[in-house]
């Protein structure tokens, strides 16, 4: 990819690679962190990235990142949202906002899984190429985490 | 199809976008034909996480990029570039001057002189006059005066002696090959022109005599790309002080590429200044 290439992916691609990192880390400080590393390795390695691959090599090095380096900083954080969990179930009827607390109970992996293919729209084996998983594996994951997420509704909406 | 154990993993790929228009269609149809289970339909669907497009990444700009220093001409301040086409000249005017300084080995020179018995006076004379013009040059690249003046005698020189000389031109290439691949029978040429060889070493610190009729052509057609870089830089639109920058930068690069061995035939030339490249030379 050229420079061109490689400043077109920071425009279109920034903002989403951000949202998906803070979801993954938990806060945006981090978040910042993961974009700017994403973007660096993409210029290092971009004789070797087709533009047309760039969206997905960005998505897969701030993958690594939030799971793998972030994982354990991760956890930290989200407890702390979790402990919050009660002025969500008191207060909060938006759909989205428990959305976002239901996510909390997803373990890293499956919360990127889920990111992936909501925010992104990737489908599973695009998910497995980002991710390193195989196809089924994402489909398992992906369920898994999904019926997680909708027994969150159903329980939120029972206290509600 | 959709059935009672596999239906929740239908709602599931609904969600994910992942049914095909059959496989919708056989999932609504078991849907209506348990009402129950729409809210649970509905409970899965509405699990589809949407993008917060208020969150975005601020400045942006800083991690976008710009061309990368090296190799970039734009931007280059002028004197940059004069000194760069400068040194170019100065650069090539040395190749080539090295390249007929190659012929002139040591061995060439000795056995050259059997040549003399055969070839008269006048053709030695001229080789020797030739031969200080090339002093001339490699002792001062870049003095134009001297170069020009040289230049002259060699060329009406050149012309006195025109029909003997072309001869050994032509001749001389030759002997040179076969000599530098077998060089023993020296001593019995130096024998049969002693001479020959008196009268040049009276006149000339170099032995070799005609082998110098043989890089004489080049060299006059060597000084036409140093008077050319002599005029270029006359006409540059730059102030003496510039000038003599130029000259600077020129001299100590060509005081660098003398001690440069025949290896640079196989590579390539770059010159950086500072941590600018300024160009490279592919030979």
């Amino acid at each position: 990819m050229e420079l061109n290439d490689y400043n077109n992916s920071v425009k279109e691609w920034a903002d989403a690679l951000f949202r998906f990192a803070c979801k993954c880390t938990g806060n945006e400080e981090d978040a910042r962190d993961v974009v700017q590393n994403s973007f660096e390795v993409l210029w290092q390695k971009r004789e070797h990235v087709a533009p047309a691959k760039a969206k997905a090599f960005l998505f897969q090095v701030a993958y690594n990142q939030s799971v793998d380096n972030y994982r354990k900083q991760r956890r930290m954080s989200y407890k702390e949202m979790v402990d919050d969990n009660r002025s969500v179930l008191q207060g909060q009827s938006d759909l989205k906002r428990v959305l976002e607390r239901a996510l909390t109970k997803l373990d890293e992996q499956a919360r990127a899984l889920v990111l992936l293919k909501d925010y992104e729209g990737y489908n599973y084996e695009e998910i497995g190429q980002i991710t390193g998983l195989n196809e089924s594996q994402v489909k398992v994951y992906l369920h898994r985490a999904r019926k997680v997420l909708k027994d969150y509704l159903v329980s939120v909406e029972h206290v509600i | 199809m959709v059935n009672k154990e596999n239906y929740e993993e239908y709602m599931m790929m609904y969600t994910d976008g992942e049914l095909n228009e059959a496989e919708i269609k056989a999932l609504m149809a078991f849907v209506n034909e348990y009402p129950e289970l729409s809210k649970e339909l509905e409970a899965y669907t509405a699990t589809k996480l949407l993008p917060d497009t208020k969150l975005v990444y601020a400045n942006k700009e800083a991690l976008l990029k710009t061309l990368p220093a090296s190799g970039r001409n734009i931007g280059m301040r002028t004197w940059w570039m004069y000194a760069a086409a400068a040194a170019v000249l100065l650069f090539a005017i040395t190749i080539i001057k090295q390249g007929g300084d190659a012929i002139d080995s040591p061995v060439v020179a000795n056995t050259q002189t059997e040549q003399p018995a055969s070839t008269q006076t006048p053709v030695i004379n001229n080789t020797i006059q030739k031969d200080s013009n090339t002093e001339e040059l490699h002792s001062t690249p870049a003095s134009s005066v001297a170069n020009e003046n040289a230049i002259a005698k060699a060329k009406s020189k050149k012309q006195k002696v025109k029909s003997p000389i072309i001869e050994n031109q032509i001749e001389e290439p030759k002997i040179v090959k076969e000599e530098t691949i077998a060089p023993v029978q020296q001593p019995v040429y130096k024998t049969a022109n002693e001479p020959v060889q008196e009268l040049i070493a009276q006149q000339t610190t170099q032995p070799n005599s005609i082998e110098e009729t043989t890089s004489a052509p080049v060299e006059t057609i060597n000084n036409e790309p140093q008077k050319q870089k002599k005029r270029l830089l006359d006409i540059l639109p730059i102030n003496k002080n510039k000038k003599e920058g130029v000259n600077m930068i020129a001299n100590a690069l060509t005081k660098r590429i003398e001690n440069v061995t025949e290896n640079l035939k196989d590579t390539d030339v770059k010159l950086k200044i500072g941590n600018k490249e300024i160009f490279i030379v592919k030979l």
